[in-house]
């Protein structure tokens, strides 16, 4: 199964699978780390690093990130040298709810980018427009 | 030296933070100059932050003697200098490179250094250079992001 890591400034990824558990539960194979004050490049790889490690079973990773061109982004982006991960920046709820509740055995990592993508765009609307 | 807008410490070199607010709050700034030898030696940390700069701005990294051979020659246009450590901006500045002003970023935790001003940390071998610079009449401000509120190292340090 492709592997889940959502990346955040903050707490704000790990929040985020919380508010996602709340509704669809927990997903398999999905982790969340937080870059924090005092944090340096160094110290928020080896984390991000580690639960690389946890998720992937050889199916590749995605990496749900909060920001384009953020620590978290930039920080992930090397670990392209050497696991399989593609990145999607500017990761919603939508998102992590599709990626918990579609991802299935047989999901390759590309289809599922593309589904992230058109998930995540699709899902911002104005509620209640006359 | 003519066209240099801002001279910046950062141990991220270029992140969400720089490329948003510093190129916002300095709007002149049309070219981005890397300087840190490690980076020089790595392409992938290139490719990334080529991949990072908004369109319109165009981002060289050099190693701290292609700067200072580089510098010597001026800037042709409005330009932002981005380096991880202040001993780079020390090296700079004894080679003859003229920078008046120095914005510390980003100076994270690491072994040898101890939590200088909120979250920038310095070693005392840091501290001694920052001095050295506001000695030779360099500006040296703390200022993460622009909404903050500038902090002069001087009075940090006496």
């Amino acid at each position: 199964m492709v592997g889940i890591v959502v990346l955040s400034h903050g707490q704000f990824a790990g929040e985020a699978v919380k508010s996602a558990a709340m509704l669809v539960g927990h997903g398999e194979r999905l982790a969340s780390e937080g870059v924090l004050e005092g944090d340096t490049p160094e110290t928020f790889y080896t984390r991000v690093h580690q639960i690389i490690e946890q998720v992937d079973d050889g199916s590749g990773v995605i990496a749900l990130v909060d920001l384009f061109g953020g620590t978290p982004n930039n920080t992930v982006y090397q670990l392209k040298r050497e696991k399989n991960v593609r990145i999607i920046t500017g990761f919603n709820l939508p998102m992590l709810i599709y990626a918990i509740t579609e991802r299935t055995e047989t999901t390759t990592q590309a289809e599922l980018v593309e589904a992230l993508m058109r998930v995540g765009a699709s899902e911002i609307k104005e509620f209640g427009k006359a | 030296m003519k066209n240099l807008e801002f001279t910046r410490i950062d141990d991220r070199l270029i992140h969400g933070q720089v490329v948003a607010a510093w190129l916002h709050a300095y709007g002149k700034v049309q070219h981005i100059i890397v300087i840190d030898d490690k980076t020089r030696q790595d392409p992938f940390m290139q490719e990334m932050f080529s991949l990072l700069v908004p369109s319109g701005i165009t981002i060289e990294i050099l190693s701290i003697a292609e700067a200072i051979e580089s510098l010597k020659g001026g800037l042709a246009k409005p330009t932002m200098i981005i380096v991880k450590v202040p001993q780079t901006i020390q090296t700079l500045i004894n080679a003859g490179v003229d920078i008046d002003f120095v914005n510390i970023g980003g100076m994270g935790m690491t072994p040898g250094r101890k939590k200088f001003f909120q979250n920038v940390s310095t070693s005392p071998e840091e501290n001694e250079i920052l001095k050295q610079l506001i000695a030779k009449g360099i500006k040296v401000e703390i200022q993460i992001i622009p909404a903050q509120k500038k902090v002069d190292v001087a009075s940090l340090l006496k």
